[in-house]
């Protein structure tokens, strides 16, 4: 296909401006499918020599093309809308849909009658099969152990043992499928003598909903988390999903327009950082156990763009004893990924995926790093389909296993470890 | 209005799929990266070849529509913007380097070159593009030589006409023409080569180019000084060059920019600084470390406040920060940039300064200036809102005294960036009149249809308008 203007950043602008001006209508299909062909991925912020917000412009697009009811327009299919307001903003439903997940992928589709079943009355969630990771058991919701602290800390009594209070936001699907990583992160944290608190009233950060055109969600998620975090009394809000990271560092302009809220959000906005970023920034233990493998690092949008955090994580690996950092070749191309598009457009998706899988492969990594469970996704199906056994995991996850730390989730039986000290 | 037969006729000659007629499409089409101008194209083709170029190009003298050549649509002088009935032509796929000769330090490439692809494919033969322009990572080699773009390296290496040793392309007449090579020396007939170069799309479509380079310098070193009034500054960049040392980049900052840049960015630059010189020399290793020498010392004797020298490629980059983040801190401040070009003989660059800050404060414009110190060619910069009339209003006029202002000094109304729709009506002031009336009778020679970008360069009437083939105020021109 031919590159044309409406595919890139500029053209979106161009075309948003047209219909802001009213020489398009709003609900034009054409300016929609603009829209929604974009990944998202901010990649042009990095490179606008002018300073252009594209993601806060894209997501207003967005909005206003749901705004514009009562038109025969194209617009994402109501099941994602669905998704995004009945189930992804609600914990304890999103636990019971993992739950299904969980059934359908251990029982169900072992059974070929089921499988049909299932295939004929929901072709849509077909294309969704590969990409689901291999859903954990859900119990209630994660918190750290109350033995999980930043006890081993020498001091003379004068200087406080505990650096400080993190809140911990869990994100929603992470918090699912991969519980793991934030455990990771909470043990990384507190061996770097963090105090770490999961505050129960955290929700989903409200990203998927700013992009897929519902601010109101968004912002009404917002002010729980905000609300949430104000309680927990915590120093900074520790991040460790890009895409949260980079949504949440933004509150303050998403409720810019709420007297009462704005400046609330924009100090709890400032509070953000990614967990990489703070390790980094505030001083982090050089890990000792060596770990003999060659590792790749992928660049999270919303963490390089969104974020513009590229150094810390790489900092933190290349701390590692042994371990040998190759790098990506366009590490900071999306994967395909990019919230729900490897649903909303599985061709464009795949093909990024396919480019990012044969960059990975070429490296000769055995392990990719990246700090995103959609990336974690989409990279493994990818590399999966290639029939590699390469690995994707989150940079606390390494930290954790150079700093000789068990695990608190063993990935198949979810069994608290009490918390061990290194011996 | 095209005809449908014209439409059909584009069809024929390229296919379906590569003529853009949607809604969409032409929208996206209708402004490069110039505020203000704005036309929306009847079509847009993407020809694949030079032979669908030339039958483009012929059909566009039967039928009578015009045809807008377009790169990457970052030109700062809407020479890409579409005229009435206009028709945009497109290259996106016209983008190979087609040969690298690392003999004759010469390539051929295709128009659709990106250009800091072509820094980078060079790059392995220890080869160098010099002409590096702000928008580098996007634009094409193609505009680039319509243009004559220019860039950081100016002083030292010259612009793009200086790195073109051949062209092929297609008159406007339908015409395919090949000249210049790869011989370092040519003097046969009239310098055609040096008319086409920077034409801004009126005189011919380029189908490929044989671009020159060289050989890569050994090193390079960064300094940056800061100043506490303009005229240091200017006495720093006069006593640098005096010294025989010619930096490969002189580039500098006002105190709106600094500010801007400070407020942008946070790199702890004082609010109080007047001017800051970012200067890179380069070469063989020995002379760019006594290089550096010499400039750090002059800059001192000449009272900068601060002067800093890289050690190393990372600090280089944290020095080049505050150039880098100029536009973008500037653009911040309203939601309007013009960004202009002005360039003056050398030695009047301390006095064009002056009048800019004059010009701002008279006519209550906010206008940041940063450029190339070396090469007299500065960068008023505008910050105002398009919504705003009257601040429209003001700021023209300010720009158009910034305009007068350049020439009575010596200088120039574009040192860069072109002519195109948005200064034409400045040229005559600046060429006077037997130079402007013999382009316009080369134009007229070259392209008696006028099918090629009219308007640009060379207009007659109000933007976003070109005279009809046969006005009356055309021919009067050419009488």
């Amino acid at each position: 296909m031919t590159p044309r203007e409406r595919a890139g950043p500029r053209g979106r602008i161009t075309l948003m401006r047209a219909a802001a001006s009213g020489e398009i209508e709003v609900g034009y299909p054409p300016f929609t499918e603009a829209m929604y062909y974009c990944l998202g991925c901010r990649a042009c912020e990095t490179a606008c020599p002018a300073g252009v917000e594209f993601g806060r412009l894209l997501e207003a697009a967005r909005a206003a093309i749901d705004n514009s009811n009562g038109r025969e327009t194209w617009r994402p299919e109501p099941a994602q809308s669905w998704l995004l307001n009945r189930i992804v903003a609600h914990p304890a439903r999103l636990r019971w849909t993992a739950r299904s997940v969980r059934l359908y992928q251990r029982v169900l589709r072992k059974r070929t009658r089921c499988k049909r079943w299932i295939a004929n009355r929901f072709p849509d969630l077909e294309p969704l099969e590969p990409l689901a990771p291999e859903t954990p058991r859900q119990r209630r919701r994660w918190r750290p152990p109350a033995a999980l602290g930043p006890s081993d800390v020498v001091t003379n009594g004068d200087t406080p043992s505990v650096r400080g209070t993190l809140a911990l936001h869990p994100g929603c699907v992470q918090s699912v499928f991969l519980p793991d990583v934030n455990a990771d992160t909470a043990q990384v944290l507190a061996y770097n003598a963090w105090q770490v608190v999961v505050p129960k009233q955290f929700r989903c950060c409200g990203a998927l909903h700013a992009h897929y055109g519902q601010p109101d969600v968004a912002r009404s998620l917002a002010r729980k988390n905000i609300a949430a975090f104000e309680a927990s009394n915590a120093d900074q809000l520790i991040s460790n999903a890009a895409g949260c990271g980079a949504h949440m560092k933004a509150y303050g302009q998403l409720l810019n327009g709420d007297p009462a809220w704005a400046e609330r959000a924009a100090k709890v906005g400032a509070a953000v950082v990614d967990v990489t970023e703070h390790l980094v920034d505030r001083g982090v233990r050089r890990p000792r156990r060596p770990i003999g493998l060659r590792a790749t690092y992928h660049d999270a949008c919303h963490l390089i763009h969104g974020q513009r955090v590229a150094k810390a994580p790489r900092l933190l690996l290349g701390s590692i004893p042994g371990l040998d950092l190759a790098p990506l070749p366009e590490s900071t191309w999306c994967c395909g990924s990019a919230g729900l598009y490897s649903v909303t457009h599985p061709e464009a998706a795949a093909k990024l995926q396919q480019r990012k899988v044969g960059h990975i492969l070429a490296t000769g990594a055995e392990l990719v790093v990246t700090g995103n469970p959609g990336c974690t996704f989409q990279i493994a199906a990818g590399l999966r389909a290639a029939g590699s056994s390469v690995r994707v995991v989150h940079p606390a996850t390494v930290l954790r296993i150079a700093y000789e730390l068990p695990p608190l989730l063993p990935r198949r039986r979810w069994r608290p470890t009490p918390f061990r000290r290194p011996a | 209005m095209l005809t449908d037969r014209v439409l059909a006729g584009l069809a024929e000659t390229t296919s379906p799929a590569r003529v853009l007629t949607a809604r969409e499409d032409l929208l996206t089409y209708a402004s490069d990266a110039t505020a203000l101008h704005r036309c929306v194209p009847e079509a847009v083709v993407i020809p694949r070849d030079t032979e669908q170029v030339t039958r483009i190009v012929k059909l566009a003298n039967e039928e009578g529509f015009a045809l807008v050549p377009r790169g990457a649509g970052t030109g700062l002088s809407a020479g890409a913007v579409p005229t009435i009935d206009s028709v945009v032509m497109l290259f996106p796929s016209w983008n190979r380097i087609v040969e690298i000769d690392p003999v004759n330090h010469t390539a051929w490439v295709e128009p659709g070159v990106i250009t800091a692809d072509l820094h980078a494919a060079v790059e392995p033969y220890g080869l160098f593009y010099p002409p590096d322009p702000g928008s580098m990572r996007i634009c094409t080699l193609g505009g680039n030589v319509a243009e004559n773009a220019g860039g950081l390296r100016g002083l030292k290496y010259g612009v793009t006409k200086d790195y073109v040793m051949g062209l092929e392309a297609v008159l406007p007449t339908g015409e395919f023409l090949t000249l210049g090579g790869k011989s370092f020396k040519d003097v046969a007939g009239y310098n055609l080569l040096d008319l086409l170069v920077g034409s801004e799309g009126t005189l011919a479509v380029f189908t490929r180019i044989l671009v020159r380079l060289v050989a890569r310098p050994q090193s390079t070193r960064t300094i940056l000084a800061s100043f506490d009034s303009v005229g240091a500054a200017g006495h720093t960049v006069t006593a640098i060059l005096a010294t025989g040392i010619v930096p490969a980049t002189l580039e500098f900052l006002d105190q709106v920019t600094i500010r801007a840049v400070e407020s942008f960015a946070g790199l702890g630059l004082p609010a109080d600084l007047a001017a800051l010189l970012l200067i890179e020399v380069d070469g063989r290793a020995h002379a760019v470390a006594e290089d550096a020498d010499a400039v750090d010392r002059i800059c001192r004797q000449h009272g900068a406040r601060e002067v800093r020298t890289a050690a190393n490629a990372e600090e280089a980059e944290d020095l080049r920060a505050a150039r880098r983040a100029s536009f973008t801190a500037l653009a911040q401040i309203g939601p309007t940039t013009i960004l202009e070009d002005v360039a003056v003989p050398r030695s009047a660059v301390a006095s064009m300064l002056v009048r800019i800050q004059e010009i701002a404060a008279e006519h209550q414009v906010q206008i940041g200036v940063f450029g190339h110190a070396g090469d007299g060619n500065l960068h008023p910069t505008c910050i105002t809102d398009a919504r705003d009339a009257e601040a429209i209003v003001r700021t023209e006029a300010a720009l158009e005294e910034i305009f007068d202002a350049a020439v009575t000094l010596g200088g120039t109304i574009t040192g860069e960036h072109g002519v195109g729709l948005a200064k034409r009506q400045f040229l005559e002031r600046h060429t006077g009149d037997p130079a402007l009336r013999f382009m316009r009778q080369i134009k007229a020679v070259l392209d008696p249809n006028q099918v090629l970008n009219p308007g640009k360069v060379l207009g007659h009437s109000a933007r976003c308008e070109h005279p009809p083939h046969g006005h009356p105020a055309y021919e009067e021109a050419l009488a």
